[in-house]
């Protein structure tokens, strides 16, 4: 039978979102299809919850590589353990989240076995034994379809591009293996540091509120921070305002930063370069709020305000706050 | 140290893209400039030649007019450059073509970009490390060095680890890294005498083994502009409609 493995990431016992809109896609799917989902889970300690969530998304099998090695992201450690899995269970597809771990593991593993990989993928047609795949490329100024015939594939998923999925729970077979014993130790983490505020991630956000150079200085995102509050939002940036000093590179959206895709993308005081809609153009719902009526952020939005985000900011947050109360 | 910086040509940022059939784009009348991502792994490479002396060597595979661009990265410093003379540019072609010619260099450090604007793939640095046997960094926004390690920032998801391998070593780098510099007219002159070799590469047997097609993003239907000079007003018809279209 045909297998689908999902590697998925975790975070204070529950799984990244990111991990669980694959769960959640492949397994509508697989209800349809004979294919079996296999789910590996890794760590130094797996929260005995993570087991039922996965199981709520009709997983097959749950491999496990509970070990102290496993803590920390580590390629030279990983990839011994990991090919092996993949060896051993033979799937078609392996899925990643489009994250720090997925992008830098997918790709060498996908070397490794001397197979595609499929970057960055936003949406999937499967039929029978093809699958489609689109994503962006230039920017998302064009779709790349890709179309694969059955032999094993590395996919990594942009967050936020699957809906909600209904649960379908199963009893998976359960099992742990030990990793490899590595030779190579070539490649050390020696720390890491966390980022100090738990800032929320731009690229898993949800909602985010982004500023440009219309905020005129860096004490002025205040305004957006406390908007994003309410909403529950991340706080992201033009370039213009990074470059400016205001917001750290961390927060940049767009071709030279992150590429999001929110439900939802304020956009404040942002004039709407190519280069910034190349990484929130695949939001579901933008709003724009610029003084300028010819802004050409105004050509990509659901919704725009033309009015000073000075005056406009604050009453949003207000009339939200009375919301979000009730 | 030697140092070899992968450098790829990219669509400018400013391109409006033309499709001339769902498998090829129009590149008429297309202006070129180096991967933005490429520009820090080049600049990077020149600060560290300034501190320990060395080469840098550009790599490319690309069109035979890509040569043109690759003087841009000659003009901001680096000693010369080498183009592999490929059709195809595809992550795999490309790894295994830089793989086939790198192999014969004895060199300290690959720099390279950790991803290209065009094709959003992030992948050639991974799958030519894995290739050459070497270590690589990904996503990198900061280098030191200190006895015989390299030490660098990589950006994680919230966090940054700090990694330390060993010459040869492989890192690629997001921006944050390093402001590029911008050539100097002594360069620019010095950039046109300065050499790049030409590697005609081996017509690679076509494994296509899957089908891309593209598609341009259908055209956005006009959005819901509101007037924003009564802002109670304009704000309670934004909050009307995101309730509509269940985003909040
Ligand atoms: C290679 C390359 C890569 C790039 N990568 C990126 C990238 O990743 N991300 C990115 O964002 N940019 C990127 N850029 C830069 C991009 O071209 C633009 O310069 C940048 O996005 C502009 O930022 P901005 O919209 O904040 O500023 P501006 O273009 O200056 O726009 C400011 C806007 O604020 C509005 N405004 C001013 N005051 C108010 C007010 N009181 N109320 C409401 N509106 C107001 C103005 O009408 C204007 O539209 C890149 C450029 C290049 C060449
Ligand atoms: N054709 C190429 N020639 C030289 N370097 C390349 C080429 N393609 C990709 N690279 C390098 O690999 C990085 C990531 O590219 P990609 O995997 O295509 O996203 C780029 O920033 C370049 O440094």
């Amino acid at each position: 039978m045909d297998k689908i493995l999902v590697i998925v990431e975790h975070k204070n016992g529950l799984l990244k979102k990111v991990s669980q809109q694959i769960l959640g896609f492949i397994s509508d799917f697989c209800r349809q299809s004979e294919k079996k989902i296999l789910v590996l889970i890794y760590g130094e300690k797996i929260a005995e919850r993570l087991f039922e969530e996965v199981a709520s998304w009709g997983a097959d099998e749950i491999i496990t590589i509970e070990n102290q090695c496993f803590a920390n992201y580590n390629p030279a450690i990983f990839i011994p353990t990991i090919a092996d899995v993949i060896k051993k269970n033979s799937p078609q597809l392996v899925f990643f989240g489009n994250t720090a771990v997925g992008r830098d593991l997918s790709p060498r593993l996908a070397q490794y076995f001397n197979s595609y990989m499929i970057s960055d993928v936003i949406d999937i047609k499967i039929e029978k034994d093809k699958f489609c795949f689109t994503r962006p490329v230039y920017g998302g100024k064009l779709f790349e379809e890709v179309e694969t015939n059955g032999e094993l594939v590395f996919v990594t998923v942009r967050p936020n591009s699957f809906g909600n999925s209904v649960n379908y729970h199963k009893n998976p077979h359960i099992y742990n293996i030990e990793p490899k014993a590595i030779t190579n130790f070539s490649y050390m983490v020696s720390d890491i540091l966390r980022k100090e505020s738990e800032e929320k991630s731009l690229s898993e956000a949800e909602i985010i509120v982004s500023g440009g150079k219309g905020l005129k200085s860096a004490e002025n995102f205040v305004l957006l921070e406390e908007l994003a509050r309410v909403l529950g939002a991340a706080v992201g940036a033009s370039r213009s305002a990074v470059d400016a000093g205001w917001r750290p590179y961390s927060s940049q959206v767009g071709q030279t930063g992150k590429t999001v895709k929110p439900k939802l993308y304020i956009a404040c005081g942002i004039s709407g370069a190519m280069q910034h809609l190349a990484g929130m153009s695949t939001s579901q719902v933008i709003v724009a709020i610029n003084k300028d009526p010819e802004a050409p952020i105004f050509k990509v939005a659901d919704y725009g305000i033309i009015g000073d985000l000075f005056e406009i900011v604050p009453v949003l947050t207000e009339e939200l706050k009375k919301i979000f109360k009730d | 140290m030697k140092i070899l910086v992968l450098v790829k040509e990219t669509f400018d940022t400013e391109t409006k893209i033309v499709l001339e059939n769902s498998k090829k784009i129009n590149n008429e009348g297309i202006k070129y400039i180096i991967n933005p991502y490429d520009e820090f792994a080049i600049e990077e490479a020149l600060r560290i030649r300034e501190k320990f002396g060395g080469e840098v060597v550009i790599y490319s595979v690309g069109r035979r007019e890509s040569e043109v661009t690759l003087r841009n990265g000659l003009a901001l410093g680096a000693d010369k450059a080498k183009l592999i003379v490929s059709e195809k540019i595809d992550s795999i072609t490309v790894s295994k073509l830089l793989a086939e010619n790198i192999t014969k260099e004895e060199f300290e450090i690959i720099l390279s970009g950790w991803i290209a604007i065009d094709d959003n793939n992030a992948q050639v640095p991974a799958r030519l490390s894995q290739l050459l046997d070497i270590p690589l960094v990904n996503v990198v926004t900061k280098i030191d060095f200190s006895d015989d390690k390299i030490i660098c920032h990589r950006e994680g998801d919230n966090t940054v680890e700090i990694i330390k391998v060993s010459p040869p070593a492989m890192i690629a780098v997001q921006r944050g890294i390093n402001e590029p510099r911008y050539p100097t007219v002594k360069n620019i002159l010095q950039a046109k005498k300065k050499q790049i070799d030409l590697i005609i590469s081996e017509n690679n047997e076509d494994i296509n083994r899957i089908n891309i097609t593209y598609q341009l993003p259908e055209v956005k239907k006009a959005g819901l502009i509101i007037d924003g000079s009564k802002p109670e007003k304009a704000v309670n018809i934004l909050i009307q409609k995101l309730k509509e279209a269940k985003v909040l």
